[in-house]
Order: C-alpha cells, then structure tokens, then sequence
C-alpha cells in the first residue's frame, strides 16, 4: 500500500507511486475531498499509451465530471476494475483500494519533476491562500 | 472579470454538444463565456422536442428507456454529454452553457450552488420568487432523470417545483456548466427569463457579458467535433 509519503504529486492532484517496472496512480485525499461522494469512474484501458498530462481517467460527483490526468507519460497496463462495482473506494481510500489505474513509465525521470509529499502540502496551503 | 455572451447558429443537440467542447477546449477561464442555445427545427413541445441530453456516465439505453417512458419516439439526436447528472429532455426549455475558471480544485457544489444563486437573484430582480432546494436528508447518489425531482441547489420554485438543473465538467483548470430551465408555471416571457439567468450570472461572476458572435474557425472546430465524436454511436453509445 502506497503512503502518501512515499508518492509524488501532481499539480492537478493526481499520486503515483513507483512499484517494480510499473507505477500506481489516483487522487490524492485532497481531491477525494473536494470532489466529494465519487459516483462513477471510467479508468483508461490497457495498452493505451499516454502523455504525461493527458486527460485519460474521469471521476464523477455531485453531477460533476472531473478529467484526471496522467502524472508521466508511459502505457496503460491495468484499471482498477473494483471501481464499477464501487466507486466511493476513492473517497474511503485514495492511496490504497481506491487506486485508479497502473502505467507503465516511459521515462521514469519524470517522477523526479513531480512534487514529493511535503512539497504537496506546501502546494496545497499555497493555493488555499 | 470579462464576460462574453457568444452568439451562435442553430444546432442539433450534437452540434450544441460540440461546440461547448470546443469552447471549453479553447478556453482559459476569462472571458466568461455565456451562451444561450439556439435549436433547429423552430418551436417544439414535450412529445417533440428538439434532442435529448444524458450524463457523461449514464447508458445509452437507460436514456432512450427514459424518453419512451413518457411515450415520445425518439426520433431526435440523444446526445452524451461531458458533464454529469441525468437525461435533460430539450423541448421548450432554456437551455445555455457557462464556461468559467475552476483553476483552484473546490467543490462542485460549491461551484453549483453559485451558479444557481446568482440566476436565483437574477429572477428576484425580475419579481420572480425561487429558491435553492436542500434535501431534508442526505441525498441517495445519482439519479437518472434530472427533472424527476430536485437535487440539491437545484432551484425550485414556491412550490417546490424544480425548473433549473445543471451538470459540470471540469478540465484543466476551467468548467463548464450546461443548465436546462423549464418554462412550465412561469407567466414571465422567454426573453425575460434569459435575462434574469444573464443578469443573476452577472451578479455572481461580477461581470458584463458583452455580446460577440462565434467565429468561424470555433464553428469549423465544433463542426470537426460533432462528426468525429458527439454524432457517432461510439460515443453515444459507449455504454
């Protein structure tokens, strides 16, 4: 299970966290927040091939539809399939069941360029003001 | 803040689709951008209205399912949306689109309930009485009729009619909201109504909405949309 701590952080708030050859990436619990009671998620399919920015998740709450994002460029290996049956695993665990999918990193320097933990909590107070 | 009030030709509810896509796509968050649908085909009602809409989210088939419910033949473009909600039947209504700045990522109630309390002011300067319904306890999720009953800070009128309901998307930093207001019950004009959603989004935005016709490369743009995604089956009926 990935500790926010142990992940790098997107601007528009999506984590990843770097497993082995391929990474885990969702919404931080800052988002989940915001977002509030999420109702449906479309997660991108395998073997797609994203870039590091590209709209390729969307989550739905409150009659509002959310694009995520992909924090690295890299190609789709797996979806979160437990999201269609349950969605709210990304409000009641945004680093652990409520995963949204797995890529592949092209280029595993760009998780240098992403904010570390505390980073992103400096961000977010930042923004708040 | 700027604002724009974007006038544009008639549409099909792919076509109207389409080009809130590529305003959206197009857009930075300021100017505002307001606009008021305009349908082909002249003045419909209930039994034949101009298109359908449904949620990014919903089936397909739970859409026609809806329509042919009230007995309409659905022989009319039935549009997916990008924003979420429930089916939104366009016959007579109001139907217009806002496209703002949601850079900082808040709430989207927060975010509708903004919208709707401006328009409820809006119809206040009009001597028109509303107000923002909140449900007497939680709500129960999504709900697939967006008219078959009020969510939250949807308006609603003195008695407890909803006539406004809304959906958002939010995208790289800007939103869009598509809202739908029934005419039904209301003794004011068409053309007032549009003004107190003009003039309450005014009050809200703090802004002017200062008229500008759409150009014709967004056309162009909106037209490459509607034949490449909002008018095809993989779209519409991707689930």
């Amino acid at each position: 299970m990935p500790t926010p701590e142990s992940c790098r952080f997107t601007k528009s708030h999506e984590w990843i966290s770097p497993a082995g050859p391929s990474a885990t990436v969702g919404v931080s619990d800052h988002a989940q927040h915001e977002m509030t009671d999420v109702v449906f998620v479309e997660t991108p399919k395998p073997g797609r091939k994203v870039k590091a920015g590209e709209a390729c998740a969307v989550v739905e709450s409150v009659k509002a539809a959310f694009d995520i994002y992909a924090p690295v460029s890299g190609e789709v290996v797996e979806g979160n399939a437990a999201l269609a049956q349950d969605p709210s695993l990304v409000n009641q665990s945004p680093h652990d069941k409520g995963w949204l999918f797995r890529l592949k990193p092209a280029d595993p320097k760009e998780l240098e360029g992403l904010m570390n933990h505390a980073q992103y909590e400096e961000f977010l107070k930042a923004a708040a003001k | 803040m700027l604002g724009v009030s974007l006038k544009a030709p008639a549409l099909d509810a792919y076509g109207q689709m389409a080009l809130d896509e590529a305003v959206l796509e197009s857009a930075s968050g300021e100017p505002l951008i307001l606009r008021f649908y305009e349908w082909e085909g002249g003045p419909r009602d209930p039994m034949r209205p101009h298109g359908a809409t449904f949620g990014y989210f919903q089936p397909y088939e739970e859409a026609v399912r809806g329509l042919e419910s009230r007995g309409i033949a659905v022989i009319f473009p039935v549009a997916r949306r990008t924003t979420g909600g429930g089916l939104v039947i366009h016959d007579s209504d109001i139907t217009f689109s806002l496209v703002f700045p949601w850079s900082r990522l808040a709430s989207p109630m927060l975010v509708y309930k903004g919208m709707h309390r401006g328009i409820h002011l809006g119809l206040k300067g009009q001597g028109i009485a509303s107000r923002l319904w909140t449900p007497p306890m939680p709500s129960a999720g999504p709900i697939s009729d967006c008219f078959a009953g009020p969510s939250p800070m949807d308006l609603v009128d003195e008695g407890g009619r909803k006539f406004l309901g809304g959906a958002l998307r939010r995208h790289k930093g800007v939103g869009l909201y598509q809202g739908s207001f029934r005419l039904e019950g209301f003794a004011a004009s068409r053309e007032v109504l549009k003004r107190a959603i003009l003039d309450g989004l005014s009050l809200e935005w703090q802004t002017a909405f200062m008229p500008k016709e759409a150009d014709a490369d967004l056309l162009d743009t909106a037209a490459r949309l509607r034949a490449d995604r909002f008018a095809t089956d993989a779209w519409n009926r991707k689930r």
